[in-house]
Parts: structure tokens; C-alpha cells; sequence
């Protein structure tokens, strides 16, 4: 009998002990207080190795690694992975709430942007502010909703969802990136006056109502016609899970405003029927749990405005198209999509008067931008866009290496997105888990700067880019020659279209027989040497032929009557020949391209029109990309998803599945024909002999290798094995540049800054505070030379921004004097107060914040 | 009497031609109205499938804003479309939703396709997915299926039939030895299993993984993968190891626990006393006395078990990063795949009405008791 008490007490003690640790917090639970008014905690990144300045120049060719080895591995143990060796790092990136985790590990990371999170509402009300059934919708009134900002504590989402791996996010433009610093002033100030306020958002919601007809109960509870107003608050519980929460806290704050509120929780394909698929009038639902994604490192957000929140935006989404938006709002959102302003201190001003347009229509109130971390071995160097992480950084597998050495091999996991669609560099996968393994296989003319959006030249060499007078632009770097004038025209013999039948171009002078303008003309210059220098992997040289197959594919697979036809890409033709001008290859030795376009960007290095041998989808010689159009016009397999549907044959893949024996069997028939694809221009690129040189080169690669993934990057594609979701690229010894071409980007230029000054400020009499910038990774002064504007601002004690002023150079490196002039001070009323310094850096697009508490003595 | 002498052998074998004759067609009718009435249920069942899978044509409206929440995001967030004049971008989002519905063939009435879905099915023509492909990149629900076969048969067949037949071996004699301590010890860890096996598989990660360091995380192979054949084979049994151990520790001590039950029921019969009296060696008395009669149940348990094994395991495939067929169903459903669903179902659905059919047919040759189309055990 005991024992069987025994053994039944024992039972027990393990299915407990099951339970509770299956219970258990993952971390320990707080007690801390919401942070109120505690300004956002920015992410500490743990110093990343950085390069050595000191370091012998190398002579490797390619990338720094011998090998890298991509596998699928779990995202909920990446962490523990990387602590136990068995990879190097996560490139996918884990949520914002393994901030902490990461840095228990001891691991270093990399932080970028994501998903954005905010509320959206259901603006639609009639002239009673009510919905078709008679119901009262209060947020069909802007200033309830433009309350709802002080009704919600971003900090303590912030904190206490994300555990500091989020921003605080009042606008729509992405905090803290470059539109952001352009205005910090005004965000910051906007920012303070809308800080959490509940008594605030109480007071503006009891007016309104009021004035709406609603009376508030006994119960304290809004009531419209002898009902209870009630909120469906449609909340996802899908996703990483913290729009729950967020719902949660937000359902919270609005039953405290005195509504009644109904939760509504699902999954997207639950709730997208309500928000998106209903009728706003009929008022199915009031509140939505919203998520963007983030543009990644976006220099020019001037269209956001019209997009997120006006009547006109071309999302086409009901709730849009029924918001009644102030029409200041109005106009200064569509004069900023459409470019109408004539300098940029005219943007500057128009997008400064939109920001707290903005907050006041708050059809959309934003909560956080969530920051993804991708942790790594502190012995890994890694960089990182800073708007959009590891993967999408193309930079990244050129600079990734071990601290210490040159060579090895780096283990990275990522997730299955690897290889959830087929690769093919036309319109094949395009997860960005497969564009970062292909970013190593791959080049292209110009290399995005991961840390300010700009570019610099890889394999071009320099642009010159004219612009229209009277459309405002700029230049920041020197291998970008910038100019205006009053009339650009495009030349007669320039491509501007395609006849699919013909199978060639339509000239300019065929296309506009009056002849036409573009506002912007860039002109590229590729080195002398560059088709002796740049070898495709299969060993083939880089020739004029792989520009001319890659102009030619643009347009001919969008055009009906092509034999390659997919309706799918006829919209991005079309979209594209709406601010396509004309194309004009200006010589092939060395090779100049010149290119009219209307469409211009603020920054003249984002206007030059990058002509590579890359599909979109991934890069690929003219010979590959022959052989896949004649097995898609033999429509034995497709370029796209759409089209393969059509077919009813299979999605083209260069890397595996059936495709691969049509392909090769393609490839035989050119071999044996010397084929020239579109003979009528690639016949003035190339001649019979050098095509099936071109395709015997491709033979051989696929025959050693199993793929048809060629590139000119500075590592090949040896090996994939699909079934077990594993890639290996290594070294390409033949790049014609050396490891380190790329180094000084190695760690993001970040930068912190401390203020210092006094702790009383006397009314009426100047004072100076001191802001010293230095690096994050290493703690060295930052240049000041590399520091582009210092602005500060000082808050009274209410939070509201009293005087806004800049910082001027010390003459030490990094540091800047903040002076409050007497008559600044004389304004100041006694009390605390507090001095708020932004720091606008060259190098990089986030700047640097820190603040300072005085106390104003009369 | 030579009379009857003459007539009896006739007889005897007039009554054993009508006796075959009439057990022929008995079969013969059995197996018609049996193959009828499944393949009715088969029909009934996909249907039904198709209907659930869609939410009964709901699916369509959910696809539809799903397309253009997804089309309208891409589109905004693409670089390339970034200034586009504010009529051609909606335009382009607009062209770009009208392609994807017309792909996923919400241009035609949901009774429409289900019906044709149906019909494919029946015929096991399983066509093309809407959304998944196969990791080698094919559309084909048949190749999706089949490339992510084998690993689930490997994980799940090795992990169950160790399971199963372990169990019945320990079960067996441990009916004969009850209120001994081991039967007691497998009382008390039964509940046990009350904790799923990627709930062991977490923490056997962590042991052998994270802090031993001896057996991979998870995964198929190594990455990256050996080159011979041998060494990937090996290798694969390597990553093999925890997630088999996962399922065997969450479910051994139930599955004892439920075959010594039924098995006790057996081993306290008259007739095993008797033979236990007249001294039969205990190995006789279990094979003969025990296990024979209980033979049918372990058959159909076991081919249950097989068929079972084509579904592979959801949350354990995930947990162990295994590409598995799982993982795949889970998937299909989670975005409304119906043709992957449908493919996945009918396949389990034919398999297991061949096994109820062909199981009438294993009691009639394991147990004389049963006559097939008889009704009932005789």
C-alpha cells in the first residue's frame, strides 16, 4: 500500500513538474512600473569587432571566407545555437523581444527595421458621425482620434512588450531614419506634446462625445441613443504574437475612456474580411491591430502621407477611401507625392507641415517600430543594412569574416524561406533569405551604402546625371557628377519600347516621331577594362551581349505576343514604361550607358540607372537566361508562378527539380545551333562562334555542378541540397577585387553622444552645454567633419519644446557647444526643464540622441 | 443403405460445390457492397474535406483580401515602385490582384471547383498547389507529397515501430507479472505521456545539443552534408537519434501500460490457467495462449499504425527542423492549399479504407472464428 502511495506520489511530482515547467516564464516577470515618462531605451549593441586601420592590404581576391554553409535551423534556439557553436550566426533575424536573451548569451548582434505595429481606424461616419445602422462611430472624428495618441504609452509598449527592442513610433516616416533626422527637430517636438497623457486624451474624448450626442452613464460609461458605445477592437493574435498585447492594453485604455469595447480576435485571414473586405458603413468594425512593413533604409518617404492615411491613397482599401481628411492635409500630402515643390528646403517645409497634420487625422496611431536583431559570434564581423537587416543587405557576404583571419568557414542559419520558391533570376523566389545567399553569388554595378541608402560604384566606375531645372536635387558623393538643365531630350536612336514580334527595339524616333524630354538623364561609365576583368563563375568574360539579353528580357517578357509572355510582369512594364524615356548604349568599349527617365529622387546617386546583367531575381549571363526563354517558349516550363499556373507546367528552378533536365536539354539545342537569341540586336553583340563558346562554358558549369546559378560575385554556388535546405557557397579566387575593397564598412559608423552642462540655468543669462560625439563601437571621437548638423531642443516643465537650436563646432573632434541665448533664457519659467540634443551624422542615417535635466532658477 | 451409400458421397460433395459456391458469392457480395459503400464514404469524406478546408466557400473571401493586403504591402514597400504617379500605382495593384485571383481560380464559383477538386481527387489526379512548392520547386501536389515522404517515413516508422513492437514485448510478459514492481514503475511514469514528444525533444535539444554538445539540434544532415553516400546516410542517423528518442520516451510508458491491460484481460483467462496447470513453458502460454487470440487487435492496431505513419508529426518536425510531410500539411492548411490538403487526404483516406477492407479479410485467416461477410464471429 505505501509503495503504491509511493508511486502514485511520484506520478504526480513528474506530471507537475512537467507543467510547471512548461508554465514557466521564459523571463523573469517584472514588477517594474509602466516607464511613463521614461524617454525610449535605445538598444545597446555589444561592440562589434572592428577592422583593424593597421591591418596589412590583403592580396585575397573574393569574399574573406574560404566557405559559407546556409542551413535551416529552428529561430526559437538560433540563440542557443550560436552559444553552442553549431552556427556561426542567425542572418533571419530573431523578434525584438530576444533582445535581452541575446545579450545574455554574450552574443553580438545586429539591429535593423521591420514591421511597423499601430491601431487603424474605421473613419466612416455620416453627417451624424454614425454608421448606416444608426450606431455612433466616434472615430469618424479626427479629434478622438488624434486623442487616442495620448491614450496610449508607446514607452511602455515599448518596454514592457518588446523589453526595449522596439521604437517608440508616433509617425508614419520610419523613426529615427533619414526623413526623421531631416525633421528632428519638429518629430522631437511633436513627440513631446503628444507624450502619454491620459487625462488629456479624457478630456478631448469627453468633448467630442458630448458633442456627438453621447452621454456618459453612472457606470462612467459612453452611451449614444440608450446604448452603450461599443468599440470592436479587431485584434491579431497571429503573427510574433505582440499585437495581442498590444490589442489587450489598448482595449484597456479605451474601456477607461468610458467605451465599451469588444474584442474581436483572429488570425490575418480572420480579420482581413472586417477591415479590409467590409463595407466601412456598415461598421463591422472600429479598430484594427496594423502592420507594415518597413521600406528598409528609405531616403525619400514623402509619399507615405497620401498612402497611409488620404482618401486618394493608392492602396484602394474602403476605410481609406471613406477618411475625410482635413484638406490642408490634403494638399500637402499629394504636393509631397507628386514632387510639387521647387527646392528641397521646400520639401524640407512641406513635410515638416505634414507631420502634425498627420497626428491630427491619426487615421492610423502608431505604436512602435519593432527592431529584429541578428545575433552572431562575437569572432564574426557582420554588417547590416540599418533599415532592413542582414539578409537584405547586399553588402553583407563582402564583408563577413572572422575578426582575426583571413579564410575559414562560417556556419549560418537561417529559416526555410530558403528555398520556398524556385530560383530563377527572371521571376523566380523572391524571399529575402534567398536573395542573401544569391547577394554572395552575385554583382552588380553599384553597391548599396547598408548605412545611408546611398550607393557607391562596384564594377561602374562613375555617372553623370542631369536634371530638369526646377526639380530639386542633390549629390553627396564624388563619383556622381550632378547638373541641371532646362530641357533634356532623349536622342532619336535611343531604345524606348519593344516589338515582341519583330524581336527588337522600338527607337525613340519610332516611338515619339515629334521627338521627346525626360526631367533626368544619367549616364554610366563602366571601367576599360572590365570585360577582361569580370569573369562570369562558368569562366566566360562579361561582355556588352549580358547588358543588351538583360535590357532586351525587361521587355520582352511583359509583352503580349512575346513567346515568353507573362501577364504577371505586363503591369510592372507597364508601370515602367510610364517613366521610361529611352536607353541608349554610348559605346561598348568602354562601355557607356545613358538612360532617360522621368522619375527623379532627391538624391542624385539614387537616379543613376544601374544597367546590370541582373534579372531582379538574381543575376545570370545572357547564355542562361537564352536556354531558359526556349524552354518557356516551348512552354515545357515558366519564368513565374502565374505563368507556370497557365502552362501547367513547373515553375522554372536553376537550382534543382525537374526543370534542370529540360533546361540541359535547351542548352544541347543551342550548343548544337550556335544559337543567338533575338538575333536581330544580340546579333551586333555577339557572333555564332563566341555564343557557343558561351553555352559550352554553361555545359561544363552544370555539369560539374548540378546548377545552372552562375554569377560574377565574389563566391559561387557549389552546392544545395533542397530536401535537407542547406546551401554552400565558397570563394571565388577570380574576383577582380581584393577582400578588403569593402572594409571601412565593416561595423555600422554608429554614434552616441554625451551632454554636459550645468545643473541650474539662471533666467536671463546665456549658457552653454557640451555635446561630445564619439563611435559606439569603439568609443573614439567621432570626426566632426562626418557630423552634418547638431540641433538641439529644451523642454519646459510641462514637455513642451520651447526653443529649438544648433550646436556649433568646438574645435575638438566631435564636440559641439549648445548655447541657450540670454533672451532664450529670460523666457524660461522656473522649475525643472530639461535640453535635448540630436546629432545628424554623415556616415550613417540614425542619428544620436541624449538629454539633460536642469533646474531653471528666477 | 448402398443407396444411401451412392447418394451421400454426391451429396457430400453437391453440399461442398454449393458450400464453395455460396461462400464465393458471399465473398463476392461482400466485397462489392464493401467497395461501394467505401468508396461512397470516400467521396463523402473528401467532400466534406473540401467544404472544411474552404470554410464552405468563405476560404474565397479570405483569399481575396489576403491577396490584396499582401499585393497592396509588396507593392508600397518595393523600391522600384516608390514614385510611381499615385493612378498607375493603384492601377498596378489593381492589375497585379486581378492576375493572383485568376491564378488561384477565384474567378470561378467555389461549387464549381470543388466539385472539380472532388473529382480530381477521386481519380488521383492530386494536379497543382495553389501556393506551396515542392523543395525541388515543383507545383505538383503529388511531387510535393512525394519528396517529403521519405524523411517522414523515416522519422515516423522508425520512431512507432519501435514504439509498437517494443511496447508488446514488454507488455506481454509484464500481463503475467502484475503488482510486480516493474508493473508498478510503468503505472507511475505512464503519466508521463501526458507531455507531448517535442516537449522531450526540447529538452533532450538541450542536453545532448546545447550543453553536451554530442547530437546535432536538428535538421536532416549536417550542413554541409557529407558527399558519399555512406557518410550522408550516417549522418542522417545522426540527426535521426533525438527526435526517435522524443517520441519513444513520450509515448513508451502508455503504450505498455495499455497493452498490458489489454493483455491482462487475456492472461486471466480459464483456458491460460489450464495451460499454466499443465506446465507449459511461460514463452508457449504468452505465444499460444495470449497472443493468439488477441492477434486481430494487434494486426489492426499495427495497420492503422502504418497508415498513420504517412501523416507524419507537426510540431515535432518543427521542433527538430525536420522536412517532413508535416510540417507540409500544416502549412497547406494554415494558407487554404486546398489541393494540397485534398491530395494528402485522399491519399490517407484510400489507404485506410484498403486497410479496413483488406483487415475483414486478415481476421478470417487469423481467427477461424470469423467468416468473411458472415455477419458476425461465428
Amino acid at each position: 500500500m505505501f509503495k503504491n502511495r509511493l508511486m502514485m506520489a511520484l506520478g504526480l511530482l513528474i506530471v507537475a513538474s512537467m507543467v510547471l515547467a512548461a508554465c514557466g516564464p521564459t523571463t523573469p516577470p517584472t514588477t517594474q512600473a509602466p516607464a511613463t515618462d521614461v524617454p525610449a531605451q535605445q538598444p545597446t549593441e555589444a561592440p562589434a569587432p572592428t577592422a583593424v586601420p593597421t591591418e596589412p592590404p590583403t592580396t585575397r581576391h573574393g569574399g574573406w571566407l574560404d566557405e559559407i554553409d546556409y542551413s535551416v535551423v529552428d529561430a526559437q534556439s538560433a540563440i542557443t545555437q550560436i552559444k553552442a557553436g553549431a552556427i556561426d550566426l542567425f542572418s533571419y533575424g530573431v523578434a525584438s523581444d530576444k533582445l535581452a536573451e541575446i545579450k545574455d548569451a554574450g552574443l553580438c548582434y545586429t539591429s535593423s527595421y521591420g514591421l511597423y505595429y499601430g491601431f487603424i481606424f474605421n473613419p466612416y461616419g455620416n453627417e451624424n458621425h454614425e454608421y448606416d445602422d444608426g450606431r455612433l462611430n466616434p472615430f469618424s472624428d479626427r479629434k478622438i482620434r488624434e486623442a487616442m495618441n495620448w491614450a496610449i504609452d508607446r514607452n511602455y509598449i515599448a518596454q514592457e512588450i518588446y523589453a526595449g527592442g522596439a521604437l517608440p513610433k508616433l509617425f508614419a516616416l520610419t523613426t529615427q531614419l533619414v526623413d526623421y533626422t531631416d525633421l528632428v527637430d519638429v518629430a522631437r517636438g511633436l513627440e513631446a506634446k503628444y507624450a502619454y497623457n491620459m487625462e488629456k486624451a479624457a478630456e478631448v474624448v469627453d468633448a467630442q462625445m458630448t458633442a456627438m450626442g453621447a452621454t456618459k452613464g453612472a457606470d462612467g460609461k459612453w452611451q449614444y441613443k440608450g446604448v452603450p458605445v461599443t468599440v470592436i477592437l479587431t485584434i491579431r493574435n497571429d503573427g510574433d504574437g505582440t499585437r495581442l498585447p498590444q490589442g489587450h492594453y489598448f482595449s484597456n485604455q479605451l474601456e477607461a475612456l468610458g467605451f465599451t469595447v469588444e474584442n474581436k480576435e483572429g488570425k490575418a485571414s480572420e480579420l482581413s474580411p472586417l477591415w479590409i473586405g467590409s463595407n466601412p458603413a456598415d461598421g463591422q468594425w472600429d479598430v484594427y491591430t496594423g502592420g507594415w512593413a518597413s521600406n528598409g533604409l528609405n531616403r525619400d518617404e514623402r509619399t507615405i502621407f497620401q498612402e497611409m492615411y488620404l482618401p486618394n491613397s493608392a492602396q484602394g482599401i474602403a476605410l481609406f477611401t471613406v477618411n475625410q481628411s482635413d484638406p490642408e492635409f490634403q494638399k500637402v500630402g499629394d504636393d509631397l507625392y507628386s514632387g510639387n515643390y521647387k527646392t528641397l528646403e521646400e520639401r524640407h517645409d512641406l513635410m515638416a507641415e505634414a507631420l502634425p497634420l498627420s497626428v491630427e487625422d491619426s487615421l492610423q496611431v502608431w505604436t512602435v517600430d519593432l527592431q529584429g536583431f541578428s545575433p552572431f559570434n562575437c569572432d564574426l564581423q557582420v554588417s547590416s543594412d540599418v533599415g532592413a537587416g542582414v539578409e537584405t543587405t547586399f553588402m553583407s557576404p563582402y564583408t563577413m569574416r572572422f575578426a582575426d583571419k583571413e579564410g575559414g568557414q562560417v556556419k549560418v542559419g537561417t529559416t526555410s524561406t530558403m528555398f520556398t520558391d524556385p530560383w530563377n533570376p527572371v521571376n523566380g523566389s523572391n524571399w529575402v533569405t534567398s536573395a542573401y545567399i544569391q547577394n554572395a553569388t552575385g554583382g552588380r554595378a553599384f553597391m548599396p551604402d547598408p548605412y545611408t541608402g546611398l550607393a557607391w560604384p562596384l564594377r561602374a566606375e562613375k555617372a553623370d546625371v542631369v536634371i530638369e531645372k526646377g526639380i530639386p536635387a542633390q549629390a553627396s558623393l564624388d563619383w556622381v557628377n550632378l547638373s541641371f538643365e532646362d530641357s533634356i531630350s532623349v536622342p532619336a536612336d535611343a531604345w524606348a519600347d519593344w516589338d515582341p514580334v519583330a524581336g527588337k527595339f522600338i527607337t525613340v524616333g519610332e516611338k515619339f516621331p515629334d521627338g521627346t524630354t525626360a526631367k533626368m538623364k544619367s549616364v554610366v561609365y563602366y571601367p576599360a577594362d572590365m570585360f577582361q576583368t569580370v569573369k562570369w563563375h562558368d569562366g566566360s568574360n562579361l561582355s556588352a551581349a549580358d547588358f543588351v539579353m538583360a535590357m532586351i528580357e525587361g521587355f520582352d517578357y511583359g509583352k503580349e505576343g512575346s513567346a515568353i509572355y507573362d501577364a504577371d510582369a505586363a503591369g510592372n512594364l507597364e508601370a515602367f514604361l510610364s517613366y521610361f524615356k529611352g536607353v541608349q548604349i554610348v559605346s561598348t568599349d568602354p562601355l557607356v550607358i545613358a538612360t532617360y527617365m522621368d522619375n527623379v529622387y532627391s538624391d542624385a546617386e539614387l537616379n543613376v540607372s544601374a544597367w546590370w546583367p541582373n534579372y531582379g531575381y538574381g543575376e545570370a549571363p545572357w547564355q542562361t537566361i537564352a536556354v531558359g526563354n526556349s524552354a518557356v517558349a516551348a512552354k515545357e516550363v515558366a519564368w513565374g508562378a502565374a505563368q507556370a499556373d497557365e502552362f501547367q507546367k513547373e515553375w522554372m528552378s536553376f537550382i534543382g527539380g525537374p526543370s534542370l533536365e529540360i533546361l540541359s536539354a535547351h542548352l544541347d539545342s543551342a550548343i548544337a545551333d550556335k544559337t543567338i537569341p533575338y538575333p536581330e540586336v544580340m546579333g551586333a553583340y555577339v557572333t555564332a562562334d563566341e555564343a557557343a563558346a558561351r553555352y559550352t562554358a554553361l555545359k561544363d558549369w552544370y555539369t560539374a555542378r548540378g546548377h545552372f546559378w552562375d554569377g560574377t560575385g565574389p563566391y559561387y554556388l557549389e552546392s544545395v541540397d533542397l530536401n535537407a535546405g542547406s546551401a554552400v557557397v565558397k570563394n571565388n579566387p577570380d574576383f577582380p577585387d581584393l577582400s578588403d575593397r569593402w572594409s571601412a564598412f565593416g561595423v555600422a559608423p554608429l554614434a552616441e553622444v554625451a551632454l554636459d552642462g550645468p545643473a541650474q540655468v539662471k533666467v536671463g543669462e546665456a549658457v552653454d552645454f557640451t555635446a561630445t560625439f564619439t563611435y559606439k563601437s569603439s568609443g573614439d571621437a567621432y570626426p566632426t567633419a562626418d557630423i552634418k548638423a547638431v540641433k538641439f531642443l529644451l523642454y519646459d516643465e510641462t514637455g513642451a519644446t520651447v526653443y529649438v537650436g544648433s550646436g556649433t563646432a568646438a574645435g575638438e573632434e566631435g564636440v559641439f557647444t549648445l548655447t541657450i541665448p540670454a533672451d532664450v533664457s529670460a523666457k524660461l519659467v522656473a522649475g525643472s526643464g530639461r535640453i535635448e540634443v540630436a546629432g545628424v551624422m554623415i556616415p550613417v542615417a540614425i542619428p544620436a540622441f541624449t538629454s539633460f535635466d536642469y533646474v531653471v532658477m528666477p | 443403405m448402398s443407396t444411401e451409400s451412392m447418394t451421400a458421397p454426391a451429396k457430400d460433395s453437391a453440399s461442398k460445390k454449393s458450400s464453395a459456391n455460396s461462400s464465393f458469392s458471399r465473398i463476392a457480395k461482400y466485397t462489392a457492397v464493401r467497395l461501394v459503400t467505401m468508396a461512397i464514404t470516400i467521396a463523402i469524406g473528401i467532400y466534406l474535406t473540401i467544404l472544411i478546408a474552404n470554410m464552405g466557400g468563405y476560404v474565397d473571401t479570405i483569399m481575396r483580401n489576403d491577396i490584396r493586403e499582401s499585393t497592396t504591402m509588396a507593392i508600397l514597400a518595393n523600391p522600384q515602385y516608390r514614385l510611381l504617379g499615385t493612378e498607375e500605382k493603384h492601377e498596378l495593384i489593381q492589375k497585379k490582384i486581378a492576375t493572383e485571383e485568376k491564378r488561384l481560380g477565384l474567378d470561378q464559383p467555389f461549387a464549381v471547383r470543388s466539385v472539380r477538386y472532388l473529382a480530381n481527387g477521386l481519380t488521383l489526379r492530386l494536379g497543382r498547389s495553389l501556393h506551396i512548392t515542392s523543395d525541388h520547386g515543383s507545383k505538383e501536389v503529388r511531387l510535393i507529397l512525394l519528396e517529403r515522404l521519405p524523411a517522414t517515413l523515416l522519422m515516423t516508422g522508425v520512431s512507432e515501430l519501435m514504439l509498437f513492437f517494443g511496447s508488446i514485448l514488454i507488455a506481454l510478459p509484464l500481463s503475467r507479472k502484475y503488482g510486480s514492481w516493474f508493473d508498478k514503475l510503468t503505472i507511475t511514469l505512464s503519466p508521463t505521456s501526458a507531455a507531448p514528444a517535442w516537449f522531450y525533444g526540447i529538452f533532450l535539444i538541450l542536453i545532448f545539443a546545447a550543453i553536451l554538445k554530442i547530437l546535432p539540434f536538428g535538421g536532416l544532415v549536417d550542413s554541409p552534408p557529407p558527399t558519399n553516400r555512406l557518410d550522408y546516410g550516417l549522418n542522417v542517423l545522426k540527426h535521426l537519434i533525438l527526435p526517435v528518442v522524443s517520441v519513444i520516451i513520450s509515448s513508451i510508458f502508455i503504450s505498455i501500460y495499455a497493452w498490458r491491460t489489454f493483455f491482462l484481460i487475456f492472461s486471466t483467462e480459464d483456458y491460460v490457467e489450464v495451460a499454466k496447470a499443465k506446465g507449459l513453458p511461460s514463452r508457449d502460454v504468452e505465444r499460444r495462449y495470449i497472443l493468439r487470440p488477441t492477434l486481430p487487435n494487434i494486426i489492426t492496431n499495427f495497420a492503422l499504425l502504418v497508415i498513420g505513419l504517412w501523416t507524419g508529426f507537426i510540431i515535432l518536425e518543427t521542433v527538430f527542423v525536420w522536412p517532413g510531410l508535416g510540417i507540409t500539411i500544416y502549412r497547406a492548411i494554415g494558407i487554404y492549399d486546398t489541393p494540397v490538403i485534398v491530395g494528402s487526404t485522399i491519399i490517407y483516406a484510400y489507404l485506410l479504407a484498403l486497410t479496413v477492407f483488406l483487415l475483414d479479410f486478415i481476421y478470417a485467416l487469423v481467427d477461424p472464428r470469423v467468416k468473411v461477410g458472415a455477419g458476425s464471429a461465428q
